[in-house]
């Protein structure tokens, strides 16, 4: 994206200039760019000076300003690091992450493009609708849900029972947690998450896949030469949007999905900073926690972006 | 990589621009203005010869002020409340009793911490803050750089039975005493007759019906009895679904169980901490009979008398298969059996226990203090008033004036609301329509938590359910109340945040081992390795600075 | 000209539903369960013994629910919150999302750079809420409307669309022609966008639905309060009584029946604050439809 070069002066002032033409000539977009802008610089960067209190010792009384700089500056990171918890929460937060992270990019493509296959309209828009439900169950009823139907006595064990099994104690072992929690977020998520695909291959024309009928090529490879391609620039983008996201494990849902038994593989870092700072606010030792998650966010973002842009076209920058 | 550089570069610029701007704007904000606190206070007022500022009547003495004032506070509600305390009973009457006014910004008690922490980040904050879950923390946070005013000298000359209050019971004075000496909050203690903590319960009838006859008073008497509910189908249903004991998570174990192996009350209490009789903090697990409270959990829970989901189960499961009536021992209140089959049957409280390591009978005290339920800060125009009005909750019974005494903020007016049942004032009734203090809040009086002393010690009568489980208190809890690690020692800056991490490291352990050992996940010949982990988790650093902290709280008694 | 079907493609056809149809319960499910819960005695909910059907049917909690005024207003406040915010919401991202697509705007990758900034680092809640109120916008309802007026996240989406979806050849023609870029973007660009326009109206709305809280820190004034957070004031017992009754100063008993109640509002809640806007995807699927790009180039 380098516009200049260095080789003679001249072609770069001519390149230079050549720039600020288009500039002069797409004044426009720099209107239509200027309400998102606002909003950021208002709504983002203004306050972003709270940041520090992650280096501060931060005392409400004084105020973020007035407040002493921690000594050293970086003691609440060192007090997390050193925290007896933290490999294990660490471990948690990237397990249950990446396993959302791989369902939640591909199932809602899958759902897509088997969507997209169906004949009917009316059984198309149906699953549709249907499958899009779920997001709107609130967690707490989500987790209350999987609470009576993995109970010792639910319906779950009943249906194992039936088929001759013995009853599976769910809710406290450590190995079952992992996939409760993934896949009852793939049971709220993917008919959400699978909309967005829909508006790609809206752009597919139905002439290619006439064409290629034509040709005589079979479903599940018109899928793979016409469909597919059509969607990868967003499942690309997502995919990389979502390694920008990976610290973010809500605390909420995995609170509630703990008991004692399984905290080994339950804890994870936001719901552990939640309990610390229930007796006494810890202001400064959650800033720098929140911190230390973007830190990560930024640069995870940052590696599948370039490894993005080197394997393919599609890339955020 | 140029334009690496350039986005760097821009980003700064507006780093910087953004925080010029903001700099600006929050030092505008943080400088001082010259505001109407900034007139008066008790030392400056001018001060009769009476002693009290000219605009006050002498204390004791009504009004308390003698031309109208305003006062502004901010207010935690719930939808439970009526929409304007103004209009409530008492208010009213206070108003006309004491010439002053009260002007109520109501937050919703969800968001009420936050607000307090946006206002008091400006010059702009309230004159009073109520409720809302205000803790010592809140004080800390805003006392010592001045925001918050010294209420020592003001209770001194002007709340007479706080102070009173305050040195006959020394939970209250060390509670309400900050680290710097001073004190910020108007405390809310309530110790009321229907305030019994956590207990176990069960059927008298379902005793008789397992061939039982008297009440346990040792874990193995217990043990039997457990057996009996399990194998003698004791709510006569022909189907083998008795659950003996059922409760939601280890610390209701903590509660009735543990006690009774170890004879302190720390356990459930106070996250395990204690105080032995020397004054020296001490961690629970480390204790003499805490594997053989461990053992008797576990085979509780092999020999099925243990409900298997008691780890796992919420709150409402449990209370559901209460009210359905498997379950033997329960840990909720017996007045949830109300509409039930169990309802006519009496239910009993089951005492504190003895067992082979520990002879003592204890049980968990239970909590009747909340330290900090109203703030006065320095923006108050008319502290000493104020203090004299908050001092009227502070009346005992005997001590009313008009009619009002703390009391009346939980119960109402006695004739109008309630009345005694018996010349003894043992027994006490509420007045029809009323039938609890919750519908209170909506005609008569905020009952949840304004700051007032409040004592009350005869039993409210007419529900049958009720009478049990405030007789059980009475006879199988109250007489061994035990205090554990005091729940309101406040700990300094610094041993603040590693005492809150290492309790939360050392409690994550230590829970999921106690939970471990019980269902039987983690074997207890691993019960030493369990003891030598604790020291990783630096237990031996956290019993020091809890010492620290409870040496310090005890010196100001 | 018909197309036969391979014997192979049916097999496919075939499976694909089956698989559907599976999805589909497996979906449905917690739907049907929480609208059985909603109306079913709560006791019995949590013995867990509802399972396919309501048992001991009630209608209290959605009784208690509409008699609460509040609710009311709730609903027309986040009515009008959803359509001017997410009308809001389309005039910020569309556009800017439009410029950022555009290779020959200068400065793009430093601007996307700069938005893209702001989805990591966050100034916390007392800076934000300064900020808010040194703008006035405090207990108004601009605070519902402009805060979260776009995201960077959203801007992205609308962008790949726009790469991958519009044909430069569109922008060449239309220089020829002699346009502007704001005709190029009004007259041609959106027309084409219907799809990803569906999408983020969608989104978007869903977003102030469900818009909680903001409102939570923002709005005090009781006319002003949307749906949710009216819906989860009556659902939630406050913080006091719930420590009351943890240490035993309250009886939980007293609290029983309001207790049980709010358990079916839990419920109810769902069903009534989610209903409007599971409605509101069939309306905008019709705009998914394919080869609208065709005709564009032709023309």
């Amino acid at each position: 994206m380098d516009k200049t070069t260095h080789r003679t002066g001249g072609i770069a002032v001519q390149r230079r200039s050549k720039k600020w033409k288009l500039v002069w000539k797409n004044w426009q977009l720099y209107l239509f760019v200027l309400p998102a802008f606002l909003s950021f610089a208002f709504f983002s960067y203004a306050p972003m000076y709270g940041v520090q209190i992650a280096f501060k010792e931060y005392n409400p009384g004084l105020g973020i300003w007035g407040s002493p700089w921690a000594q050293p500056w970086y003691r609440y990171f060192k007090l997390f690091f050193d925290s007896a918890w933290f490999t294990t929460t660490l471990k948690n937060t990237l397990t249950l992450s990446f396993y959302m992270f791989i369902l939640g990019n591909i199932l809602p493509l899958l759902l897509a493009l088997m969507i997209n296959e169906a004949k009917h309209i009316a059984f198309k828009k149906t699953v549709q609708t249907v499958t899009y439900m779920p997001y709107f169950v609130s967690t707490v009823v989500v987790v209350g849900m999987i609470n009576l139907m993995f109970a010792d006595k639910g319906v779950v064990n009943q249906l194992i029972q039936m088929f001759g099994g013995t009853t599976f104690q769910f809710l406290t072992s450590d190995a079952a947690f992992k996939h409760l929690y993934a896949w009852s977020g793939v049971w709220t998520g993917t008919g959400y998450g699978s909309v967005i695909y829909f508006a790609a291959l809206s752009n597919v024309s139905p002439e290619l896949h006439e064409a290629a009928i034509i040709d005589g090529a079979s479903r599940l490879q018109r899928i793979y030469h016409i469909d597919i391609p059509a969607v990868i620039p967003t499942f690309v983008i997502l995919l990389i949007m979502g390694a920008g996201s990976i610290m973010n494990v809500s605390y909420e849902k995995v609170l509630l999905m703990q008991n004692p038994t399984n905290l080994m593989v339950s804890e994870v870092i936001n719901t552990y900073v939640y309990k610390v700072g229930i007796l006494h606010t810890q202001y400064s030792l959650s800033s720098a926690v929140g911190l230390f998650n973007n830190i990560i966010n930024l640069i995870l973002l940052l590696i599948v972006n370039k490894i993005s842009s080197k394997v393919g076209e599609t890339s955020l920058w | 990589m140029k334009s690496f550089k350039r986005m760097a570069a821009w980003v700064l610029c507006m780093g910087l621009l953004a925080g010029t701007f903001a700099g600006c704007s929050n030092n505008g904000a943080s400088s001082v203005t010259p505001s109407s606190s900034e007139t008066t206070t008790s030392a400056e007022s001018a001060e009769s010869s009476t002693g009290v500022p000219d605009y006050m009547n002498p204390v004791g003495k009504f009004p308390i002020t003698k031309e109208k004032i305003t006062v502004k506070a901010m207010a935690a509600v719930n939808s439970e409340m009526a929409k304007d305390w103004n209009s409530l009973e008492v208010f009213q009457k206070l108003e006309k009793l004491t010439n002053i006014h009260w002007e109520f910004d109501y937050v919703d008690s969800k968001t009420f911490l936050d607000q307090l922490s946006i206002r008091m980040a400006g010059d702009d904050y309230p004159e009073v803050f109520l409720m809302g879950g205000m803790s010592s923390d809140t004080e800390e946070s805003y006392g010592p750089s001045g925001k918050l005013l010294d209420l020592s000298e003001l209770i001194d000359k002007y709340a007479p039975h706080l102070k009173k209050i305050r040195e006959e019971n020394p939970t209250i004075k060390l509670g309400t005493t900050a680290l710097d000496g001073k004190i910020y909050g108007l405390p809310y203690y309530a110790e009321s007759s229907g305030n019994v903590p956590v207990l176990s319960f069960f059927d008298e009838q379902y005793m008789k019906n397992a061939g039982v006859e008297k009440v346990p008073e040792t874990t193995d008497e217990l043990y039997t009895l457990l057996e009996a509910f399990r194998d003698k189908d004791p709510n006569k249903n022909g189907k083998k679904d008795d659950i003996p004991f059922s409760c939601q998570g280890v610390g209701y174990l903590r509660t009735i169980l543990q006690p009774a192996f170890q004879g302190y009350t720390g356990g459930s209490a106070a996250g395990e901490w204690d105080v032995d009789e020397s004054g020296k903090v001490i961690y629970l697990p480390e204790e003499k009979g805490f594997k053989e409270y461990l053992q008797y959990c576990h085979k509780m829970f092999s020999d099925k008398l243990l409900d298997s989901e008691f780890l796992t189960q919420t709150a409402d499961q449990a209370k559901a298969k209460v009210q359905s009536g498997i379950v033997g021992f329960y840990n909720q209140t017996p007045t949830i059996l109300a509409g039930t089959a169990l309802e006519k049957d009496k239910q009993i409280c089951l005492p504190p226990l003895t067992s082979a390591t520990n002879d003592k009978k204890v049980a968990q005290a239970p909590k009747y203090l909340s330290t900090t339920n109203g703030l006065i800060t320095k923006n108050c125009k008319h502290p000493e008033a104020v203090v004299s009005w908050f001092d009227l909750f502070y009346r005992k019974e005997g001590e009313e004036v008009e009619g009002f005494c703390g009391k009346i903020s939980l119960l109402g007016y006695e004739g109008e609301q309630w009345k005694y049942t018996d010349s003894s004032k043992t027994k006490y009734q509420f007045i029809d329509p009323v039938k609890s203090y919750i519908q209170l809040n909506q005609t008569v009086m905020i009952t949840f938590g304004l700051p007032a002393y409040i004592s009350n010690k005869a039993v409210q009568v007419g529900n049958k359910l009720m009478e049990d489980k405030l007789e059980g208190g009475a006879k199988n809890q109250a007489p061994y109340y035990k205090e554990a690690y005091p729940l309101f020692v406040r700990y300094t800056k610094d041993e603040s945040t590693e005492a809150a991490l290492i309790t939360t490291d050392l409690d994550n352990y230590e829970l999921m081992m106690e939970g471990k050992f019980i269902n039987g996940q983690e074997s207890l010949d691993k019960f030493d390795d369990f003891l030598k982990n604790l020291k990783k988790y630096r237990v031996d650093d956290l019993k020091k600075i809890k010492q620290s902290a409870y040496d310090r709280y005890i010196k100001n008694k | 000209m018909t197309i036969r079907e391979t014997k192979g493609d049916k097999i496919f056809g075939a499976v694909n539903a089956f698989l559907l149809i599976l999805v589909l319960i497996f979906c449905f499910y917690p739907i049907w369960f929480v609208l059985c819960a909603s109306i079913s005695n709560p006791t019995l909910v949590n013995s867990g013994k509802v399972v396919l059907f309501p048992q001991g049917i009630t209608w209290v909690g959605y009784q208690s629910l509409f008699r609460e005024p509040m609710v009311g207003i709730g609903y027309r406040n986040t009515i009008f919150y959803t359509t001017a915010g997410t009308i809001i919401n389309l005039l910020v991202t569309l556009p800017a999302a439009y410029a950022l697509s555009r290779k020959d705007f200068v400065g793009r990758n430093v601007l996307t750079g700069i938005f893209l900034f702001t989805m990591f680092f966050n100034g916390g809640m007392i800076p934000n809420y300064l900020i808010v109120q040194k703008l006035h916008m405090v207990n108004t309802v601009w605070a519902m409307l402009l805060l979260g007026a776009t995201s960077m996240y959203n801007i992205i989406l609308c962008r790949t669309f726009f790469t991958n979806s519009i044909p430069p050849e569109l922008q060449d023609a239309a220089e020829i022609d002699g346009c502007t870029n704001f005709q190029l973007f009004t007259r041609i660009i959106l027309p084409l966008s219907k799809p990803i326009i569906a999408v983020m109206t969608l989104f978007f709305a869903i977003s102030h639905w469900n818009s909680y809280f903001t409102a939570l820190l923002y709005i005090t004034n009781d006319n002003l309060k949307p749906l949710q957070l009216v819906l989860q004031n009556i659902l939630v017992q406050s913080d006091v009584m719930t420590q009351m009754i943890e240490s035993g100063q309250l009886d939980a008993g007293l609290m029983e029946e309001s207790m049980r109640i709010k358990q079916l509002i839990r419920y109810s809640l769902i069903v009534t604050a989610s209903l409007p806007v599971m409605c509101l995807y069939p309306l905008v699927q019709k705009y998914f439809v394919k080869g609208v790009m065709i005709g564009a180039v032709k023309g």
